[in-house]
């Protein structure tokens, strides 16, 4: 029997219901966002070009690579003076710890078009140990429809990383100042991980939990790090050494 | 969190948008750069965003519109270069053309019969055959009622059998007449 002859439109159409963006599409969408969220929007990204289906390498329609988005490069650079001032762990003078490999690992999960400041990384804390780096868009790198989505110079801060799967930013100085640079991630230890960076002046910080319960945390190197369960942070505050509170957010 | 869900969202307006700019457009520059510009316009736009129940309607009314126009600006820059004349290269999409086993390119040919189509017509047959959607959320789309949606889609397919290039692809996809 001779199919119905729109047949082929319709099977045209069908095809394309498992089609997967461009992964160069996916990147560039990380770079016009705002700053805190693009780790994750990358994270996602290869998640989900990881999982492509098999049409879009059967067709050839976008090429196929298991690794599409390069991790950040690491470029020669400086830490601008505003973000020194008032983030100062940046200042301190740089340790082996600083550059050995469990740090270079620890930044992968920063990716392209971000490049990270060579001399920026910083080891801080001790269990876990975070690593903390100035990063900032490749701005050259970018099809120039995006680039006049980017602030003058492109999206820069500070991004801080456990390892490659536990790491946000990067964050920009004015999220910083504002109590917005922080977010929160499943560890591979186990439960969720809340990860903030603050500037200095900030000794400790008390995470408010939901049901109303407080835990305090220290803050080693202008990063705190804390075990919180799912979804159960409400609020936070910062408080100076001797324990009076500096802001509440 | 609202942060992830938000990551959620703009990864999948790229590619519901995708889906849509390379159904009309075909792959390539353009359909990238249309599924990159919807993307970013909801990002720009989320926080006008009330229900996020009501995301892909929005994603969906957004990439129709961008796809669309950038056909319909590719149809204009050719009209202007040839001072009027529609044909099918007016229509921004190759005209199909045999391969090597005498067959016309499936893609090319239904892209140019898509083509064809009215716009409300080719919204409804890529939003029922691309996404899936049924009449309800298509007449949400397309803010129409479920009983328009029927009709669009019906006198799209109507109008889409009556068109010859179709018949002989349909025809040698079966191994010939019968």
């Amino acid at each position: 029997m001779t199919p119905a002859s729109d047949q082929p439109v319709i099977d045209y159409l069908q095809e394309l219901r498992e089609l997967e963006p461009d992964p160069a599409a996916l990147a560039a969408l990380g770079a016009v966002r705002r700053p805190r969220r693009v780790r994750r929007t990358l994270a996602l990204s290869l998640a989900i070009v990881a999982g492509s289906s098999a049409l879009a390498a059967a067709t050839g329609v976008w090429p196929r690579n298991p690794d599409p988005i390069p991790p950040a490069r690491v470029v020669p650079g400086a830490v601008p003076a505003d973000v020194t001032a008032a983030v100062s762990v940046f200042e301190r003078p740089p340790r082996p710890r600083d550059r050995s490999p469990e740090a270079r690992a620890a930044l992968t999960g920063l990716r392209s078009p971000f490049v990270v400041d060579a001399g920026s990384v910083r080891a801080v804390g001790t269990t876990p140990r975070a690593y903390v780096a100035f990063a900032r868009t490749d701005v050259a790198a970018l099809p120039p429809r995006l680039r006049a989505h980017e602030p003058p110079g492109g999206t820069q801060g500070v991004y801080v990383a456990v390892s490659p799967a536990v790491g946000d930013g990067p964050f920009p100085l004015v999220d910083i100042e504002r109590g917005a640079a922080w977010g929160i991630k499943e560890h591979s230890a186990g439960g969720r991980l809340f990860t903030g960076v603050v500037p200095d002046g900030v000794a400790r910080v008390q995470l408010r939990l939901r049901g109303g319960a407080w835990t305090t945390h220290p803050v080693h190197g202008n990063v705190v790090l804390a075990k919180v369960d799912e979804g159960a942070l409400d609020g936070w505050r910062w408080l100076d050494a001797d324990g009076r509170t500096l802001r509440r957010f | 969190m609202r942060t992830s869900d938000t990551d959620a969202q703009a990864v999948r307006a790229l590619t519901l948008a995708t889906r849509t700019a390379v159904a009309i457009l075909g792959p390539g520059e353009q359909a990238r750069d249309v599924a990159q510009d919807v993307a970013v316009r909801v990002l720009e736009r989320r926080s006008q965003l009330r229900d996020p129940d009501k995301l892909a309607a929005w994603v969906h009314r957004i990439a129709l519109r961008e796809t669309l126009r950038a056909q319909q600006r590719a149809r204009t820059r050719t009209r202007t270069r040839r001072e009027g004349e529609l044909d099918d290269a007016a229509l921004d999409v190759a005209a199909p053309s045999p391969d090597q086993a005498g067959r016309m390119d499936a893609a090319h040919a239904a892209r140019l019969a898509l083509a064809r189509l009215g716009e409300r017509e080719r919204a409804a047959i890529v939003l029922r055959y691309v996404h899936d959607l049924p009449d309800s959320q298509i007449a949400a789309v397309l803010g129409c009622r479920r009983g328009t949606v029927n009709s669009l889609i019906s006198r799209a397919r109507a109008r889409l059998r009556a068109m010859p290039d179709l018949q002989l692809l349909a025809t040698a996809d079966s191994g010939g007449p019968r």
